[in-house]
């Protein structure tokens, strides 16, 4: 089963879960029908699509509402720390949620008392709860943009606000350095997914695959295509695909959906969505892969 | 390269509950004049998404009595033993008719001849899907200020976008 859990933009802190799906342009979850856009919801969406595609089940759904107060936060680290490992999950996304050091350390002891060893995943609040705490290592894969591989690169950052001014909008030339910086300095997780202009998979500090085409520009711009990324890949590693293998698929198949729905920069992200089956067919059917 | 002035010999930080109420209170006293700077608490007292702020001692009696006249509640006060300061750093990119404005990790994209905002991206903690929600389709001069509705140091970010994003479109219809 794929566990994805973060926070959505909802007044209520309280924890919904259920299986996903795709309902009249909403993300499905339990009784609530919720509005697709940037943040959990698109990754959600994306890894709903993406199993649906894949013929696999569709993702478990974890999620609270939290409006930045944290709470639905607190919620959500309390079922990760309390539930999860119970219900024997095979790859679990961590996502949207406010980065609280003590809680994602006893996430931490949680897997470790656990007997179960799901693949974990995180992005978002979570990858920095993750690389704040300490416990990046505990992870298989982070799937940061470039500002956010600043961050994990300078071990002093708390936050990618507090950035050493050296790492501040460097240039693609300087990722390789960077990276392996990066493992030197931090407790990291073998593989990494690098977004940005160019898509870069890291294998324990070595960049192993790029991908570069098609070049859409407005991607960066458009809220959720990081998000939509972070669901497709996790659906792709749930169904059975290597970490490398469905990190550089996932790029294609994310870029490609771009193409496809003709994307600009005030392109909203269910267009992208809509697209990625589409997109699907091209990379699975082997005739996007080199 | 040019070293950075030393704000004193000895400074004190002051803690907060969360961060929104850390950016309030650096608002407040850098307003009645004192210098102040929003940092990272250092890592041991540090809970995560959290800032301080970092005063002068010798300004910090009255600095505590100006928090506690404008009722805004910290929770303890310390000697400033580190802590890392953020730097001010945003960047832009013209994208076919758009200005995608870049604060740290967070960016804002708007409409270049009518100052819409068509995308907010970047980003991860709770509040930015919120944000990105409240702040979308509407203009830049009458969008929602994101550290009166945000809570984080993302939507700190983002804030620092918005203004930069305001002030070029300002000066590029006053040409």
């Amino acid at each position: 089963m794929l566990v994805l859990a973060g926070t959505v933009p909802l007044d209520d802190p309280y924890i919904i879960e259920g299986t996903a799906a795709i309902v009249n342009g909403k993300l499905k979850v339990s009784e609530h029908y919720l509005d697709i856009s940037a943040g959990t919801s698109a990754m959600g969406a994306a890894a709903t699509i993406t199993s649906s595609y894949l013929g696999i089940e569709p993702p478990y759904c974890v999620l609270a509402g939290d409006l930045g107060q944290g709470d639905g936060s607190t919620n959500l680290y309390s079922y990760l720390r309390d539930k999860l490992f119970s219900t024997a999950p095979g790859v679990v996304t961590l996502h949207y949620m406010m980065p609280k050091i003590y809680e994602m350390v006893d996430f931490g002891f949680a897997l470790e008392e656990s007997k179960h060893k799901p693949l974990l995943v995180a992005d978002a609040g979570a990858m920095y709860g993750a690389k704040i705490s300490g416990i990046g290592h505990v992870f298989d894969l982070f799937t940061p943009d470039k500002g956010e591989m600043a961050f994990l690169a300078d071990p002093d950052a708390a936050h990618p606000m507090f950035v050493n001014e050296n790492l501040y909008d460097f240039p693609d030339e300087r990722i390789p350095e960077i990276v392996k910086n990066a493992y030197r300095t931090n407790p990291l997780p073998y593989n990494l997914l690098i977004k940005g202009s160019v898509d870069y998979v890291v294998q324990n500090g070595s960049i192993t695959k790029t991908v570069d085409r098609p070049n859409l520009p407005a991607m960066e711009a458009v809220g959720g295509t990081g998000d939509t990324l972070t669901g497709i890949v996790s659906a792709l590693i749930q169904s059975g695909e290597s970490i490398e293998n469905a990190c550089y698929k996932a790029a294609m198949i994310n870029r490609i959906a771009g193409e496809y729905c003709k994307i600009k920069p005030n392109t909203q992200i269910p267009k992208l969505i809509n697209s990625i089956p589409q997109a699907l067919e091209f990379v699975m059917d082997g005739d996007g892969l080199e | 390269m040019k070293q950075k002035e030393p704000m004193s010999h000895k400074a004190a930080l002051i803690l907060f509950d969360d961060a929104n109420t850390a950016i309030r209170a650096e608002y407040t006293l850098k307003k009645d004049g004192f210098e102040v700077s929003l940092v990272a608490p250092p890592p041991g007292i540090r809970k995560g998404c959290d800032l301080g702020v970092k005063v002068k001692s010798s300004h910090q009696i009255e600095v505590m009595k100006c928090l506690d006249e404008k009722n805004i509640y910290f929770i303890d006060l310390i000697g400033f033993t580190g802590g890392a300061e953020h730097v001010e750093f945003t960047t832009f990119k013209e994208l076919d008719g758009y200005i995608m404005v870049k604060s740290g990790n967070m960016k804002l994209t708007f409409k270049k001849d009518n100052g819409m905002i068509v995308n907010i991206s970047g980003g991860g903690c709770p509040d930015i899907p919120y944000l990105a929600k409240r702040l979308v389709g509407t203009k830049l001069n009458s969008a929602p200020n994101p550290m009166e509705i945000g809570h984080s140091l993302c939507a700190y970010l983002l804030d620092r976008a918005l203004c930069e994003a305001k002030t070029m479109y300002m000066e590029e219809n006053q040409c």
